[in-house]
């Protein structure tokens, strides 16, 4: 039984220690009640520099996604 | 506004235009906002902080309710000057090199792809098997092979590279995707997941597919 709840223990472990890994990517950080990160990027319509800072003063629904 | 992650803004553009919806994008090409999935909703305030991640409609409605906050003044935004961004030969950091790749892909043109990709390859050579740089270096790759630009074997160095960042991240599904869509044909499982790179995965003329199970 010591010799299962050592195994169990040790799974954990690397478990745990495992979950990082897939928190690896280097993601700017996105927080509520943090600004939103504001970098700035061709826009679709003309490739013209377009920042989500731009829209201050207006509240914006904002969707990261792809036409995949 | 949206934010999409592509490798090319002309698909986004059809969609949109099928879609019928014409709001503000910007185009995320080399993944800068380092999102690991899509979709992902964001409702921002008066004065840009982030007040809910994906809302429940209940939430959302709140947001829309919340008395209005005051907003600073918009910044102007304009097109970073490049021969200012470019790193000295002696004292630059991998971060350097790949903010100067980062620039020159967005705002260089085709014509500076080539560019590009030499400060990704001097931010890699200072910070050897960086995911998102690799990630970056193969898209930076294929948006020259689909140019006039074009130099043999643009198609295969994507390739090695999205091979590697997905290497340093398996769970990245932005990457995986984009490699589904535009590099060698991916035939589960990965072989990258279950041995080395040299293992199975090749591209162009006498390629070899991958063993299935």
């Amino acid at each position: 039984v010591i010799r299962n709840r050592l195994r169990f223990a040790l799974l954990a472990a690397a478990l745990c220690g495992a979950l990082p890994l897939s928190l690896k990517a280097e993601e700017v950080p996105v927080r509520v009640g943090q600004p939103f990160p504001s970098l700035v990027l061709p826009s679709l319509a003309d490739e013209s520099p377009l920042s989500i800072e731009q829209f201050r003063g207006r509240r914006v629904l904002l969707h990261q996604f792809a036409s995949w | 506004v949206g934010i999409i992650q592509e490798q090319h803004p002309d698909r986004c553009r059809l969609f949109m235009q099928w879609k019928q919806m014409d709001w503000p994008i910007l185009v995320d090409a080399l993944n800068l906002y380092g999102v690991s999935a899509v979709p992902i909703t964001y409702a921002i305030d008066e004065a840009g902080v982030v007040r809910a991640v994906n809302p429940k409609p209940a939430e959302l409605e709140a947001f829309l309710a919340s008395p209005a906050r005051e907003p600073g003044p918009p910044p102007r935004v304009s097109r970073p000057d490049l021969a200012k961004l470019k790193p000295a030969e002696c004292a630059a950091s991998a971060v350097e090199w790949g903010a100067y790749a980062d620039a020159l892909f967005l705002w260089g043109g085709d014509g500076r792809l080539g560019e590009a990709i030499d400060a990704y390859e001097r931010a890699l050579r200072l910070a050897p098997g960086d995911g998102p740089t690799e990630f970056r270096l193969g898209v930076a790759f294929r948006r020259r092979h689909d140019s006039a630009a074009r130099e043999t074997g643009d198609f295969q160095a994507a390739a090695r590279h999205w091979a590697a960042a997905l290497e340093s991240d398996p769970n990245q599904y932005v990457w995986r995707r984009r490699i589904q869509q535009f590099g060698p044909r991916l035939d589960k499982p990965y072989p990258f997941l279950i041995g080395s790179r040299t293992r199975g995965w090749r591209c162009g003329p006498g390629a070899r597919r991958p063993r299935r199970w």
